[in-house]
């Protein structure tokens, strides 16, 4: 059962489409990474997900119920964190956590204070003085109380060094192994965090989903290929296959491409073979950041290439 | 509301300090006014430099007036994406609910409670206490409510002030478009019986209240969509409505009631002592009044009225009595004291008050305010009156108790005391021009035309005058609540008369919202005819000749006077109905005076 599911969803800032189309399904009980240069239309999705903003076409249900129709009670189930988010920031840790108590029906008091020690937030001082990490810490604090079903993240970890990331994670691993496990869309640039936490991974680009399956599929799919033999670097082919990106010949006797559909590993070795077969072929997995930067070169073409 | 007191609780918490600065400020306005207006000497003798801390502390009420909503409001955004509490379990509704409740609390409830103290210290009823209570409470929502659209449509202090720069540039700008779209719309006719019999004060309060609604209801909209541009065209769909269906609304005015003067000759006696400022009037020049009297009327009642006489008032000037009461009446006779007081029921304020609101009558003679004042003479030996400088010039106010008050006190004397507030006005003509159905006159966006005159030569006389023109709407008589800074007069310049004589008032059709209003006032002139009692009504050729004057009043420094000691017989025969209300008797009129 999916927690998230987007038909045709699209958002225009006047004739900039933002998000572009989005198909997507989130399953429950998933950690979400979507993934994506500056502008890919993430943080948009996100708002769209939320009902802060109204998508221009398609539409999105979150947690069974469709995003324009959202009320006070979906709230309950659905916690946001954004670093660009206006708080009351002249309220203590205490006070917001005084304001914000009240309102859940599910607070975890005890969640509360086990957070509370283990972020060793300052208590008597305003967020407005806090550095950024802390703050971040003392609003994730105030959202992972109520122990929320959907836990959206906009970018929770941009700019914060390395020992405020680890305190964030542990707190985010602690409320995913309660008995109650919450469903994590976390949208950021920092991949080997995400890559942490996540188990599956959306990668948007110009609006446009690119990629979303589970992180180990994603994974066993792509393999950065090495073709090793004489005269594999001169050899033209055109069309190339879809399945190949970046392709690149450095030498005359080297082709390096990436295969996005290597799953099936013998198939995809025969394909190969079909062009190079007396060619050494040597396939390595990529990490995740190799693949988003894949992705994010543009390897895939763009809609004007398409059309061409 | 259990999360509405939530949501209150945490911006009392925030905004304390700005509350405690608003009371305090209100209090500080408050006392140095009462502390100002306390004294009859306190004009002369006081420090300059108290008039002026009063404006800056009026000033600064206005201010906070508008501050405060704006960033109660910006407290929790209600554009943009980023706001917190958009992705709390926080309703939109009760949101704005606790911020409305907060306003009203800290804003319009406090200046509500300063003025009944205020009232109170002077000795107003319980009654007009509640009414300036209600009053003061109703203008302070409608400003907050519109200070707080600035809010929500606006993310800073900053963007909330150039955007009021900005609405009242537009105002002003575009104030000839409403002028000449109100001049535009015809009233339509109303096909059915006329579902409204109330006065104009019925009128301006379902004014006040459409306006709130419509804030409210803007604000509701904002708050459920946060969409600026959709919420400023309900605003303005609003203001639309509201200016069409104020001119269907087919208010009606009550018929003009009893007269309400109180001729009597003018007793030697301890009387009101007053003091015009220097401005008007010249330094101290003080005047002299009549007594304290208690005649029992025809009904039972007992009528307490108190005369007093003024000297030294320029031509162009005259003293409105804003109010007056006689705060104390001891049956005197020293060995039924305990008696007498046991015999008046009720807070002696309030049985006692004095109100005759808005009196402008000159007794007995054309009123000189627009520059008659030279043929004077001629129009007294005209109308068989004693030359002026005889003649004082003798305003009066008085109040009628009920007869249970006074039932035991008949045939005893008494001791009264009490106070008056004076109020001294200077007049400037803002227009003029013919009195004449369809005639109008206006400067750039503002202006006035006479749309109806009815009852002429047939009882009370109804003018309709059409006030076109939207800066009234930025003038601070509209937030100080005082819809009527303006007065119209009618001036026969061949007869060298002049009335200001009136009943009725102004129809509160700013309820219309930023355009335009409709002011509509009831002129009973006071017109004795020769040989027989004096009638209301006009007649069509004493309007042949006249013109409509369009004055503004320039308030002076109010005075409160005491009235000490007056020494109060009161009869136990009821006196007989006086046969006229305003002609002396014996008057006789020559022809071809106004009188004819």
């Amino acid at each position: 059962m999916n927690v998230i599911e987007c038909e045709h969803l699209t958002r225009k800032f006047g004739r900039i489409r933002a998000v572009d189309n989005l198909n997507l399904g989130v399953p429950k009980g998933c950690v979400f990474a979507l993934l994506g240069p500056n502008g890919a239309g993430k943080s948009t999705t996100l708002k769209l997900l939320l009902n802060l903003l109204r998508p221009t076409a398609g539409r999105a249900t979150v947690l069974g119920c469709e995003t324009t129709r959202f009320k006070k009670d979906q709230f309950q189930r659905i916690g946001y964190v954004a670093e660009e988010q206006i708080q009351a920031d002249w309220m203590t840790v205490s006070q917001m956590l005084d304001f914000y108590r009240p309102l859940y029906s599910g607070w975890d008091a005890t969640l509360e204070s086990r957070l509370r020690a283990q972020y060793e937030l300052p208590e008597g001082q305003q967020l407005k003085r806090m550095s950024r990490g802390t703050r971040m810490k003392a609003i994730l604090l105030s959202t992972l109380c109520f122990r929320p079903e959907l836990l959206l993240l906009d970018e929770p970890f941009g700019g914060l060094d390395p020992q405020v990331r680890d305190d964030l994670i542990e707190g985010l691993l602690e409320t995913l192994s309660g008995d109650r496990p919450a469903t994590v869309v976390i949208s950021s640039h920092d991949i080997s965090e995400v890559e942490r936490l996540a188990d599956w991974v959306g990668i948007l680009s110009e609006g446009r989903l690119l990629v979303a399956e589970p992180m180990t599929q994603l994974q066993a799919r792509f393999r950065r290929i090495e073709v090793v033999g004489p005269g594999v670097g001169e050899k033209r082919i055109d069309p190339l296959p879809q399945s190949w990106l970046k392709f690149q010949s450095p030498t005359p006797t080297v082709v390096q491409f990436i295969h996005q559909a290597f799953g099936e590993a013998g198939v995809a070795e025969a394909q190969i073979r079909e062009f190079y077969p007396q060619a050494a072929v040597s396939a390595s997995p990529m990490t995740l950041r190799e693949i988003f930067l894949a992705h994010g070169r543009r390897a895939i073409p763009s809609k004007g290439e398409e059309a061409q | 509301m259990k999360n509405l007191c939530h949501l209150l609780a945490k911006d009392l918490r925030r905004f304390w300090p700005l509350l405690l600065l608003s009371a305090g400020i209100l209090a500080a306005n408050l006392c140095l006014t009462l502390n100002f207006y306390g004294s009859p000497f306190s004009y002369q003798g006081g420090s300059q430099l108290r008039p002026l801390l009063m404006q800056l502390l009026q000033v600064a009420c206005f201010l906070l007036a508008f501050v405060v909503p704006v960033v109660v409001i910006q407290e929790d955004q209600v554009t943009g994406v980023r706001p917190a509490w958009l992705t709390r379990p926080i309703r939109p509704g009760t949101l704005l609910a606790s911020k409305l409740v907060f306003l009203l609390l800290g804003l319009s409830v406090p200046a509500a409670v300063l003025n009944c103290v205020a009232s109170g210290y002077l000795g107003a009823s319980f009654g007009a206490v509640a009414s300036t209570a209600t009053s003061t409470a109703e203008i302070v929502a409608i400003i907050f409510l519109f200070a707080a659209l600035f809010g929500a449509f606006t993310k800073t202090l900053f963007q909330a002030v150039t955007a009021l720069l900005g609405v009242l540039v537009c105002l002003v700008v575009f104030s000839m478009w409403f002028a000449s779209a109100k001049i535009n719309i015809p009233r339509p006719p109303w096909p059915w019986p006329s579902p409204f019999h109330h006065s104009a004060e019925t009128a301006n309060f379902i004014g006040k209240i459409v306006i709130i609604l419509a804030a409210i209801g803007a604000l509701g909209h904002m708050y459920r969509w946060r969409r600026r541009i959709q919420t400023l065209g309900v605003l303005l769909l609003l203001v639309w409505a509201g200016a069409v269906l104020g001119r269907y609304l087919p208010f009606d005015f009550p018929p003009p009631g009893p007269d309400t003067s109180f001729p009597s000759p003018n007793a030697a006696g301890i009387a009101v002592q007053v003091y015009s400022p220097e401005s008007l009037a010249g330094p101290r020049a003080a005047a002299s009044g009549g007594p304290v009297r208690a005649e029992i009327q025809p009904d039972g009642s007992v009528r307490i009225a108190v005369s007093y006489r003024v000297q030294g008032i320029p031509p162009e000037t005259f003293l409105k009595v804003s109010s007056g009461l006689i705060t104390k009446i001891d049956l005197a006779d020293g060995r039924k004291v305990d008696g007498a007081r046991h015999a008046i029921t009720g807070p002696t304020n309030a049985m006692a008050r004095i109100v005759l609101e808005d009196e402008r009558r000159m007794e007995g003679a054309p009123y000189s305010m627009t520059g008659t004042t030279d043929n004077r003479p001629a129009v007294e030996s005209a109308l068989g009156l004693p030359p002026s400088a005889a003649r004082p010039r003798t305003f009066e106010i008085g109040t009628d108790v009920p007869a249970s008050v006074f039932a035991k006190a008949k045939g005893q004397t008494a001791r009264a005391e009490g106070v008056v507030l004076l109020t001294p006005f200077a007049y400037r003509i803002l227009y003029k021009f013919p009195l004449a159905v369809g005639v109008n006159h206006r400067i750039q966006g503002e202006g006035w035309q006479v749309r109806a005159m009815d009852g002429i030569d047939d009882g009370a006389w109804k003018l309709v005058v059409d006030y076109v023109g939207t800066r009234s709407y930025i003038s601070t008589s509209v937030l100080t609540g005082d819809p009527d800074p303006l007065v119209l007069a009618l001036v026969n310049s061949e007869r060298n008369e002049v009335s200001i004589s009136e009943s009725g008032s102004i129809i509160g059709t700013w309820m219309c919202g930023f355009s335009v209003q409709t002011i509509q006032r009831q002129f009973v002139q006071r017109r004795p005819r020769a040989g027989g009692p004096a009638v209301r009504g006009i007649d069509a050729d004493w309007i042949r000749h006249a013109d409509l004057y369009i004055l503004a009043p320039s308030q002076g420094v109010p005075f409160l006077h005491n009235i000490a000691d007056n020494h109060l017989e009161i009869p136990s025969v009821a006196k007989p109905a006086p046969p006229s209300a305003l002609i002396p008797a014996g008057v006789t009129f020559k022809a071809g005076s106004p009188a004819e």
